[in-house]
């Protein structure tokens, strides 16, 4: 078998980020505002809100995507295909710094597209239903990802990576391993969350500006993963669980000996308790008084993913000639493209106004 | 009415028809009670398993609208792929005042922890982790909410089965009896005042015939 055909970046000079960050702003500009937000909330029905989406960026996904019906589904299909869309596009004309950086934050994708083909295989799906889990955002292009949902079983999937010198291979091989021991898939997917965490920090070095945002940023989301494991821990056996082995390397503020202390902490009170002096512990505050109501810690995610992207916009109005346009950029279109879903779907399902404006990310 | 001969064996036939037909009657009354306060407690059950159902329903549809909109459809779909499995159910029966019902019991509580769901946590939002969760609560109400209607279905068609005895006793069968009990009186009765009458009639003549015998001799 061939190398993968992933989406190679057309370099437009080694450091030049005036061509790549003008088309970005251009793109930028193109992105949904409040007002057209509001307008799709108000929408009287979805074909209403179909035909205000048909005139936005969306409109030629859409135009694909409704030949299977003017659905809820059909819409989710558009969006996941204007974000795969936008994605390369992106990628196609930052430059080299840019490129290696941003692959290097959207792998987080690659890992999910892995995980789901193991996934598929694992549970002998056709690769017609593998392929329906698969967002090829990530370096891995559809052409990639189909070719190994057509592999027979998880070991080829390990092998193949192998073969096309994916940098997940080893991971993926050591996770093997434990797989065969255990007969757990959860143990290659720990195995490849773990080394992503590991590598894709340990490959963002040097101390350029640059570098510096994107290591920020993807510590984190590294910080996210960590902190809502300790909420999740909070309501597990933790005696029963290794703790460590959830525990992802690569964090900006959250060190493996304070998540090991906050993972042992008896509840989530003394772990916001805790987290007090570090910079999540305002916005976990801030979010209490809705997981006392609704007991659940999606609000405590939510509020760092809120938190996170908070950041990642705002590193975007730092240097003109930065990472941070991509990286505020990328950030600033999957937030509209969820807060489209969160629309759509609250519409398609009959959700009270108020309550889809509670779900939307920072609008 | 079916053809009944009007002797009197047949009436004492009849009569102890009546007698165990009462009797039949009356137990059959009291299954039906003892069904009926037995339903009582099955529907009071049922009603709860129920309205946690819906509520559960109700809250797990919540969960994954939410979900498939923060977290797209994709993530769904990954994720479900994980977390296939089967869920064990062992079918046995008892009986509940002579009715057979069928025992549906879990054979292992297909709620799990976030940390046996198939998927490595570290990969999983909770949002899909809550949803996947709050569907496992509905299997394992879903199990117990078969058990106890088809125990309420059984209770109920028995009871409806023995009501229809018990009418069909009440409302047929005595009457019937008893109206054959009356018409084999009143043709016995009919038939002793005939002998009656012809006994009297032929007494009549016999002494007619005497006193005719006793003033030729004279």
């Amino acid at each position: 078998m061939t190398g993968p055909a992933t989406t190679r970046n057309k370099a437009t000079g080694g450091k030049d980020y005036g061509y790549g960050n003008a088309r970005i702003r251009g793109m930028k500009s193109r992105l949904l505002d409040e007002a057209f937000m509001e307008g799709l909330i108000a929408a009287p029905d979805m074909n209403s809100l179909i035909q205000n989406l048909a005139d936005t960026e969306y409109g030629p996904d859409l135009d694909e995507a409704l030949i299977h019906g003017r659905t809820a589904a059909s819409i989710d299909e558009a969006l996941k295909n204007n974000l795969v869309r936008t994605y390369r596009k992106v990628q196609g004309f930052l430059n080299d710094e840019a490129g290696y950086i941003v692959s290097m934050l959207l792998g987080r994708w690659d890992i999910f597209n892995i995980k789901t083909v193991l996934r598929g295989k694992h549970m002998h799906l056709l690769a017609e239903e593998i392929a329906e889990g698969l967002l090829p955002a990530g370096a891995l292009s559809r052409v990639d990802l189909d070719a190994l949902t057509m592999l027979p079983d998880v070991k080829a999937v390990v092998d193949t990576a192998a073969t096309w010198g994916l940098a997940y291979a080893p991971a993926m091989r050591g996770g093997y391993v434990a797989y065969m021991q255990s007969g757990e898939l959860a143990d290659l997917e720990l195995a490849l969350d773990r080394y992503y965490a590991q590598t894709a920090f340990a490959a963002l070095t040097g101390r350029s500006a640059n570098v510096r945002i994107a290591r920020d940023i993807l510590g984190m989301q590294i910080d996210t993963m960590n902190l809502v494991m300790v909420f999740r821990l909070q309501k597990a056996d933790v005696e029963s669980i290794k703790v460590d082995e959830f525990y992802l390397d690569g964090g900006r503020s959250i060190s493996s000996d304070l998540y090991r202390e906050l993972a042992h902490m008896s509840d989530v009170d003394e772990v916001l308790d805790r987290l007090k002096g570090t910079p999540y512990g305002l916005t976990l505050d801030q979010a209490v008084l809705k997981y006392l109501e609704e007991n659940t810690i999606s609000v405590f995610e939510r509020a760092l993913e809120d938190y996170h992207m908070r950041k990642a916009l705002a590193v975007g109005r730092g240097d003109p000639l930065g990472i941070g346009v991509s990286i505020a950029y990328l950030w600033a279109k999957q937030n509209e493209i969820t807060n489209l879903r969160i629309i759509v779907k609250g519409k398609s399902v009959g959700m009270p106004i108020d309550r889809v404006r509670g779900e939307l990310i920072l609008v | 009415m079916e053809e009944v001969r009007p002797t009197r064996a047949e009436l004492l036939e009849r009569r102890s028809q009546i007698q165990l037909a009462q009797q039949g009657m009356d137990l059959l009354k009291q299954k039906r009670d003892a069904l009926l306060i037995e339903f009582m407690g099955v529907m009071d059950e049922t009603l709860r398993l129920s309205e946690s159902l819906q509520k559960n329903v109700s809250e797990a549809q919540y969960s994954l609208a939410v979900a498939k909109a923060v977290d797209g459809t994709v993530a769904l779909r990954s994720a479900g792929m994980a977390t296939k499995g089967e869920v064990v159910v062992d079918m046995t029966g008892t009986k509940i005042m002579g009715v057979s019902v069928p025992v549906v019991t879990k054979g292992e509580s297909p709620i799990r922890t976030s940390f046996t769901r198939g998927y490595a946590v570290t990969g999983i939002s909770s949002r899909v982790d809550e949803t996947a969760d709050k569907f496992e609560q509905i299997l394992d109400v879903i199990i117990e909410y078969a058990d106890i209607e088809t125990r309420l279905k059984r209770l109920g068609e028995e009871i409806q089965k023995t009501n229809r005895r018990v009418n069909a006793l009440e409302q047929v069968t005595v009457p019937q009896l008893k109206e054959q009990v009356s018409y084999i009186r009143q043709t016995l009765d009919e038939r002793a005042r005939e002998d009656l009458f012809r006994l009297k009639k032929v007494k009549k003549k016999i002494e007619r015939k005497k006193a005719a015998a006793q003033g030729g001799g004279s």
